[in-house]
C-alpha cells in the first residue's frame, strides 16, 4: 500500500489547504484537458482556426473605421490598425479565460458530480487552450508590425519583444485570478452567471483598447494600476510594439500587487467552494 | 506492517436542505443570515435533513463490500463523500490507497473525441499519468473490444461499446480502493461477466471494492460483507448474507395485498384478488388461479394508456410482466375509473416470496406516467398437482413451465 496515497476526509480544513504536490499529479490532465478544448473548439465549422484570425481583424476594422476615423480618439499617434490589433489580442485572451472560468461549475457540473480530481485543473487548463489562440493572434499582430516596420510607420520589430512573454503571463495570472473569483460565486449565486458578460463588456471600456493610456490624467495613472491592472498590462504591451508608453515603475507595482492579491482571494474562496459545490448545483 | 483497513470512516454525516438543494440567491442568503443572526433556532428551521447521519465502518484490505438500501437511504450520499466529490458536514474518513470511481461510466468521455484521445482523457481524470495510460493502452482496447472504431468519435458508439470502453479504462486504473455505483447494471450479459470477473480479480489482490447495488442476487453473490443504510443511518454491517436478509425482511411493504401510487390527478391502484370476486389474498397458493386488477383512475382524462405489471423475486430479479398490449388490449382511454384484470390461471410461480410493481405509459413513450416497483407483496405457498403426492417447493426454482410427465415403456 502506498501510503503517500492516503486520503483523509475531513468536513472543513483551513482556510487555505491548496495542496500542490496533489495538483502536480494532474498536470497530464491539465494538458489532455487543453489538447481537448483546443480539439474541439474548431471542428465541424467551416472556416476552422481561421475564426481566430478573422476575429481580432474584424474587430480592429471596425474599431478603425468608427473610433478613430469617425470619432477621432486618438491612438497616441501611433497606426490605428496595428494600435488597436495589439491590445485586442490581449483583450481576447482576458476575456476567454474570465469566460470560461466563470462557468466552470456549471459548465462541468455533470463531470464534477460524478468523479473528484482537483477542480483548479479545469480554469487552469483553460489559460493553455486560450494560449493557442493567443499565439497565432500575436503573430496576425506581428505581421502588421512588420508591414509597418517595412512602410516606415513605426520602430517595429526590436529587442523590447523579448518582454512579451512577461506581459502574457502577467495577463494569464489577472484573467485566472478574476476568472476563479466569479467561478466560485457562480457556484454559489447564479446572479454571477447573468453579470458576467455585462461586466466583461463594460471591463471593455474602462480599459484602455480604444484608446490610449496616456489618456488617463496623470494623478490617476497609479490608482488606475491598483483598480484595473488590466490596463496596465495592455499598455506594457503595446510598449513591447511601440516602445513609448505612458506607464511606469508605480504603476506596474501597483498592477502587480493587485493581481496578487486578487489572485489569493481567488485561490483560497475557488478551493473553499469546490467542496461542496456540487450540493448546490 | 500491522494491516490498517482500507476503509475507515468515523462518524459520517452530510446535511442537505429539503427542497431547495441548489443555487441559492444573494437574497435568500441574507435572508438567512439575518434569521441566524436572531436566534439559534432558525438552524431548525432551515429545514435540513441529514441524508446520512454519523455512519461508523471500516473495511479490511481485499474485501468486497455491498452497500444496501432503499433509494434515499443514503447510498450514493455515502458514495460521493467517499470520493471526494463532495465535503461531508461532520466526521471524517480514511481512505488508505489509490481511489478508483465509477459513479458513471464515461463520465469525462467527450462525444466528438474519438476511441483513444477519449481513453487518454478519461484516464487522466481518474487519476492515470499520461505513461502509465501508455503502458496499459493495448490491454484497455483488448478489454474494451472496440476494434476497428478507436478512431471514431465516441458519439458514434453504440451504447454497448461506449460502456466497455468506459468500463476498460476504470478496470485498468488498477486502484486499491473501487468504488463503483450500479454501474454494471447497463451492456450487455457478457460484458457484465467480464465486469465482475475484473471486479474480483481486483479483490482477490488485496484491494477493496466498495459496490451498491439494488440488486441482492448480485451482492449475495459478490461480496462478503454489507452495509445496509436506512434513512441515512447505518442500520447494519456484517457479512453480506445476514445483511441481505435483515434488508429483505425489511423492506416488504405492506401486505394487505393492495397499494396504490399516484395523487389523485392520476392513481393506479393493484390488487390480487380471488376470480370474480372483490377478495384480496396475499398468500397464493401454487397452481391456483387469480386475478390481478390494476384499477386506474383520472380526474381529467389520461388517452391512449398502455399498463403492465411486473412480478419480482425476492430479489429484485424481474421474473415476468403481465402487459396489457402483448394480451390484445388496444390502447385504452382513462376517463373517470377503469379496471384492467389480468386472469392468471394455474399460477406457475414456484413457493416464495414475490413482489408486485405497475407501470401506466402513454401510448410510444419511453417514461412511464406512473409507475412503481414495489406495490405490494405476496407469498406463494406449496401445493401439488395433477394429484400427485409431491408438492412443488422453493428447491424447484422460480417458476414451472406449464408441462406434464408421463412414463412409457420402450420394449
Amino acid at each position: 500500500m502506498n501510503p503517500q496515497q492516503t486520503t483523509i476526509i475531513t468536513p472543513r480544513r483551513g482556510w487555505f489547504d491548496l495542496d500542490f504536490w496533489h495538483l502536480w499529479r494532474y498536470r497530464d490532465l491539465l494538458l489532455l484537458f487543453a489538447m481537448r478544448d483546443i480539439k474541439v473548439r474548431y471542428k465541424q465549422t467551416l472556416l476552422g482556426p481561421a475564426w481566430l484570425i478573422l476575429q481580432p481583424l474584424a474587430l480592429t476594422a471596425a474599431l478603425t473605421t468608427v473610433i478613430s476615423g469617425i470619432a477621432g480618439i486618438s491612438t497616441g499617434g501611433h497606426p490605428a490598425p496595428i494600435f488597436y490589433l495589439t491590445a485586442l489580442v490581449l483583450w481576447s485572451y482576458f476575456s476567454q479565460v474570465v469566460s470560461t472560468a466563470s462557468q466552470v461549475f456549471i459548465a462541468n457540473g455533470h463531470l464534477f458530480s460524478k468523479i473528484y480530481f482537483p477542480r483548479l485543473v479545469v480554469p487552469v487548463s483553460s489559460l493553455l487552450s486560450n494560449g493557442v489562440a493567443l499565439a497565432i493572434q500575436l503573430g496576425v499582430a506581428l505581421a502588421f508590425l512588420l508591414w509597418y516596420q517595412l512602410t516606415g510607420k513605426v520602430d517595429g520589430l526590436s529587442w523590447r519583444l523579448a518582454f512579451f512573454p512577461l506581459v502574457i503571463i502577467q495577463i494569464a495570472a489577472f484573467s485566472l485570478a478574476v476568472g476563479l473569483c466569479l467561478g466560485a460565486s457562480t457556484a454559489k449565486y447564479r446572479d454571477t452567471a447573468h453579470m458576467t458578460p455585462f461586466f466583461i463588456q463594460i471591463w471593455l471600456f474602462v480599459t484602455p483598447i480604444i484608446f490610449p493610456f496616456s489618456a488617463i490624467p496623470e494623478q490617476y495613472r497609479t490608482l488606475t494600476g491598483f483598480l484595473n491592472p488590466l490596463a496596465v498590462i495592455i499598455d506594457e504591451g503595446r510598449w513591447c510594439f511601440f516602445g513609448t508608453s505612458a506607464v511606469g515603475a508605480p504603476q506596474i507595482a501597483a498592477a502587480l500587487v493587485t493581481t496578487s492579491v486578487v489572485l489569493f482571494v481567488g485561490v483560497v474562496i475557488f478551493q473553499r467552494v469546490e467542496r461542496t459545490a456540487m450540493d448546490m448545483l | 506492517m500491522t494491516e490498517l483497513p482500507a476503509v475507515e470512516v468515523r462518524g459520517l454525516s452530510k446535511r442537505y436542505r429539503r427542497g431547495a438543494i441548489g443555487v441559492r440567491s444573494l437574497r435568500e442568503e441574507v435572508e438567512q443570515l439575518v434569521a441566524r443572526l436572531r436566534s439559534r433556532e432558525a438552524e431548525a428551521s432551515l429545514n435540513e435533513f441529514f441524508a446520512i447521519k454519523d455512519i461508523t465502518f471500516s473495511v479490511p484490505a481485499g474485501t468486497v463490500c455491498g452497500i444496501i438500501g432503499r433509494n434515499g437511504s443514503g447510498k450514493t450520499t455515502l458514495l460521493k463523500v467517499l470520493t471526494s466529490i463532495t465535503a461531508p458536514d461532520e466526521g471524517e474518513a480514511v481512505m488508505r490507497g489509490r481511489i478508483g470511481s465509477l459513479l458513471e461510466v464515461g463520465a469525462g468521455f467527450h462525444p466528438d473525441l474519438d476511441g483513444i484521445e477519449n481513453i487518454y482523457l478519461n484516464g487522466a481524470i481518474l487519476g492515470m499519468s499520461k505513461a502509465e495510460i501508455t503502458r496499459k493502452l493495448d490491454r484497455i482496447i483488448k478489454f474494451a473490444d472496440i476494434g476497428s472504431f478507436l478512431e471514431t468519435p465516441v458519439k458514434r458508439y453504440s451504447s454497448g461499446m461506449y460502456v466497455r470502453l468506459a468500463f476498460a479504462i476504470a478496470a485498468h486504473l488498477e486502484p486499491e480502493i473501487l468504488v463503483v455505483d450500479e454501474v454494471l447494471a447497463v451492456g450487455d450479459a457478457e460484458f457484465q461477466r467480464k465486469c465482475l470477473g475484473t471486479m474480483k480479480n481486483v479483490a482477490g489482490e488485496g484491494r477493496t471494492v466498495l459496490f451498491v447495488s439494488h440488486n441482492m442476487a448480485m451482492v449475495r453473490q459478490h461480496c462478503t460483507k454489507a452495509i445496509y443504510l436506512d434513512r441515512g443511518l447505518l442500520k447494519d454491517f456484517g457479512e453480506a448474507s445476514s445483511i441481505i436478509d435483515a434488508y429483505l425482511s425489511n423492506t416488504a411493504p405492506s401486505s394487505d395485498g393492495s397499494e396504490r401510487v399516484g395523487d389523485d390527478d392520476l392513481w393506479m391502484h393493484v390488487a390480487i384478488v380471488y376470480p370474480g370476486t372483490r377478495e384480496r389474498c396475499n398468500q397464493l397458493k401454487f397452481g391456483g388461479d387469480y386475478d390481478f386488477v390494476l384499477k386506474l383512475g383520472a380526474r381529467n382524462s389520461f388517452h391512449r394508456s398502455v399498463v403492465h405489471i411486473q412480478i419480482f423475486d425476492q430479489e429484485g430479479n424481474l421474473i415476468s410482466v403481465l402487459e396489457s398490449l402483448a394480451e390484445g388490449v388496444g390502447q385504452f382511454d382513462i376517463v373517470g375509473q377503469v379496471e384492467v384484470v389480468f386472469s392468471v390461471r394455474s399460477l406457475g410461480l414456484l413457493p416464495g416470496t414475490y413482489s408486485v410493481g405497475a407501470a401506466l405509459y402513454a401510448w410510444a413513450e419511453d417514461d412511464p406516467d406512473l409507475a412503481s416497483e414495489n406495490l405490494l407483496t405476496f407469498d406463494v405457498v406449496a401445493a401439488t398437482v395433477n394429484d400427485s403426492y409431491w408438492p412443488y417447493l422453493k428447491e424447484h426454482g422460480i417458476v414451472r413451465l406449464s408441462h406434464s410427465a408421463q412414463l412409457l415403456k420402450v420394449d
